[in-house]
């Protein structure tokens, strides 16, 4: 779905995104950073809005670079900010920027209301735009996001400033577009929680590099239980052991690894594998893990380096 | 009973080329000013010089009383010549067998030179004119027909100006301003249209209202003096009028609009965007007048924009020049502008604006 190589953005001196390199298959990716990671960058040179210093990317196939225009016919994009146009009735702002991709006008108009039914915003269709509240206006940013039947939606923080039931709903929305619908669905957020609710691949940006990049279940250890292990003696060894034994593991950070270990069995295998390795185990412990830690070690990861 | 499905569709139909993706932007955008009573009110009054000048073209081509008493009124005013059903005629060779001809055939006639004017009855129009000519062996040289000449509709133009910068400010100083205020930039252009269709379709808005306020009328009022005459001499001797009025309208309109534009690209308050304009107007002459009269220099004239738009249109319909100011100057001055608005415009619509 989004394929990224080198990608560097720089505004003046400061690097907005350094190197960023990855490869999403979707259909639901959760783009997580901290504030100043590089999110909104990284969705905005999807859309070819910024011109890169380096680097390339494809978006369902299309260039970045050369395939704007073609990008941008078969992507939705949902603002962080509150932008709106003015002096117009909700279904008059859809139909016009349906037109603008390029839909006739009857078809744009009956989509239009069709998706702010869709929505939750069909009591509101003939409201000025101005008018509406916080909770409406992000509502009405993804129904202009989807007027023209996207492949893709970028949603850069979907639910800022909605109350906890209509950030429910956006979720809910959100996951029935792309577990149901077909659609391809990019959410840069900082709340974990949506991700978590919809998403099924995560990129975590760190000061403009890619911090951790998986599938949120690989991530988070799911069915599976997760030691962090330490181990003293031939460590390369005692891997071997655990891959012959048909355990994942993953180097973290200094000289600790995440063994992966079936949720039927316990630690014995890794105690095992420890003695016919030779080796010591000098710490173990059993942990699950949530997104939560795994954003937090990530990004503190890409601090220490 | 059938429920309507409220669930997300996927839409099947195709979309259009891409090529007037701009008109869209341009047709919400007629559609919304449209709505304001302020825009309405100004179109209306905007049309009333059309319908003055209409009535006098009218009184003057069908009504030779009226013409006179027209013409009495506007005594010293810069009325715009007249000569009813007369023509202008220039022969080449003797001017006596024509003349002989002319009396012959009962026509009122004055010669001076080699130049008559002559007066046809209703019904007749240059055809009798080339008979006569004709019948006495004489070659006309140059045959000017009756109606309002050239100058008028360079005078038509310069009276819009007034409603031409009245209408830019309402109409125009909020385009781009309230987009950038209100952060809409980056959803125009997060759909499948480029920077460049964004601008021309803002433009599209002011210039449909200028070109319907001021060349349109003035293309109207040549072609309704063309029929009241009924002459295709008319047409055919002033062909080059639809040309000037068109270039001069448009450069009029073209250069309004892109400063408009400019100022509201590079605010996000309207009312500074239309300051600034009204500054560019009415300001302008104000300050070029103060130096001209303080140094007796015509060239500080250059400073006001008006001045350059009346001193091209001189130009273009072939007048007189008022002032010694060189058109050459005029035009350099009025093209620099409409290319450093249209540099800052470009530059300044972006989906993203970056602070270095």
């Amino acid at each position: 779905m989004i394929e990224i190589e080198g990608l560097t953005v720089r505004y003046g001196s400061t690097m907005a995104l350094n190197d960023v390199s990855f490869s999403v298959k979707g259909p639901a990716i959760g783009l997580l950073g901290p504030n100043g990671a590089g999110k909104t960058t990284l969705i905005r040179g999807l859309l070819g809005f910024l011109k890169p210093k380096k680097g390339t990317g494809r978006v369902l196939g299309h260039d970045i670079l050369t395939e704007g225009l073609r990008v941008r016919q078969i992507v939705g994009y949902l603002p962080e900010d509150d932008c709106l146009v003015p002096e117009m009735s909700a279904v008059r702002f859809l139909t016009y920027f349906g037109e603008l991709c390029g839909m006739p006008k009857d078809d744009a108009t009956q989509r239009g209301h069709e998706i702010l039914h869709y929505v939750g915003l069909g009591e509101a269709r003939y409201r000025n735009l101005e008018t509406f509240s916080a909770g409406m206006k992000q509502r009405i940013k993804l129904a202009q996001a989807l007027i023209h039947d996207p492949r893709l939606l970028l949603l850069d923080e979907p639910t800022n400033g909605m109350d906890p039931s209509g950030r429910e709903e956006m979720l809910h929305l959100i996951k029935d577009i792309s577990r149901d619908k077909g659609i391809g669905v990019l959410i840069s957020t900082h709340l974990l929680p949506d991700v978590e609710a919809v998403c099924d691949e995560v990129v975590v940006l760190d000061e403009g590099k890619v911090a951790v990049h998986g599938d949120i279940e690989e991530l988070k250890g799911e069915n599976r239980k997760v030691y962090e292990v330490r181990v003293w003696g031939n460590r390369e060894r005692f891997c071997g052991q655990l891959h012959r034994f048909g355990y994942e593991w993953k180097e973290w950070k200094g000289d600790t690894i995440k063994v992966f270990v079936p949720e039927e069995e316990g630690a014995m295998k890794i105690f095992s594998a420890a003695k016919e390795s030779g080796s010591q185990i000098r710490h173990l412990v059993f942990e699950k893990i949530s997104l939560e830690q795994v954003f937090v070690q990530s990004v503190k990861g890409s601090e220490k380096e | 009973m059938p429920v309507y499905d409220q669930s997300y569709k996927r839409w099947e139909g195709s979309f259009k080329s891409h090529a007037f993706r701009w008109w869209v932007i341009s047709k919400y955008g007629i559609k919304t000013a449209f709505k304001r009573k302020a825009v309405k009110g100004l179109f209306v009054f905007a049309l009333a010089p059309l319908v003055a000048s209409a009535i006098y073209i009218y009184g003057l081509t069908h009504l030779g009383k009226v013409s006179a008493f027209v013409q009495g009124l506007g005594g010293g005013m810069a009325m715009p010549e007249f000569s009813g059903k007369i023509y202008e005629v220039e022969i080449e060779g003797d001017t006596k067998p024509f003349l002989d001809k002319l009396e012959e055939e009962g026509l009122a006639s004055q010669m001076k030179g080699r130049r008559f004017t002559i007066s046809l009855p209703e019904g007749e129009n240059s055809k009798k004119i080339f008979a006569i000519a004709r019948q006495s062996g004489t070659k006309i040289s140059r045959l000017v027909p009756p109606g309002v000449k050239a100058s008028f509709y360079n005078g038509y133009l310069k009276r819009m100006f007034i409603f031409l910068f009245i209408l830019l400010l309402v109409v125009g100083s909020g385009l781009i301003a309230k987009d950038v205020k209100l952060n809409a930039l980056p959803i125009y252009l997060a759909k499948p249209i480029t920077e460049m269709e964004y601008i021309l379709g803002k433009l599209g808005i002011p210039v449909f209202f200028l070109v319907m306020v001021t060349m349109v009328p003035a293309i109207f009022l040549f072609l309704f003096q063309a029929i009241l005459i009924g002459d295709s001499l008319y047409l055919r001797h002033y062909f080059w009028v639809l040309g000037a009025i068109s270039a001069y309208s448009l450069l009029m309109i073209f250069s309004g609009t892109l400063i408009v534009l400019a100022l509201s690209a590079f605010s996000r308050n309207v009312r500074s965007a239309a300051f600034g304009a009204a500054a560019f107007f009415w300001f302008s002459p104000m300050i070029a007048e103060v130096l001209r009269t303080s140094t007796w220099n015509d060239n500080y004239r250059l400073i006001s924009l008006p001045h350059n738009w009346t001193r091209l249109g001189e130009e273009i319909f072939g007048l007189t020049a008022t002032t010694d100011v060189r058109w050459e100057w005029s035009l350099l001055i009025v093209l620099g502008i409409m290319v450093l608005c249209a540099v800052g415009l470009v530059r300044r619509v972006r989906a993203v604006e970056v602070v270095k």
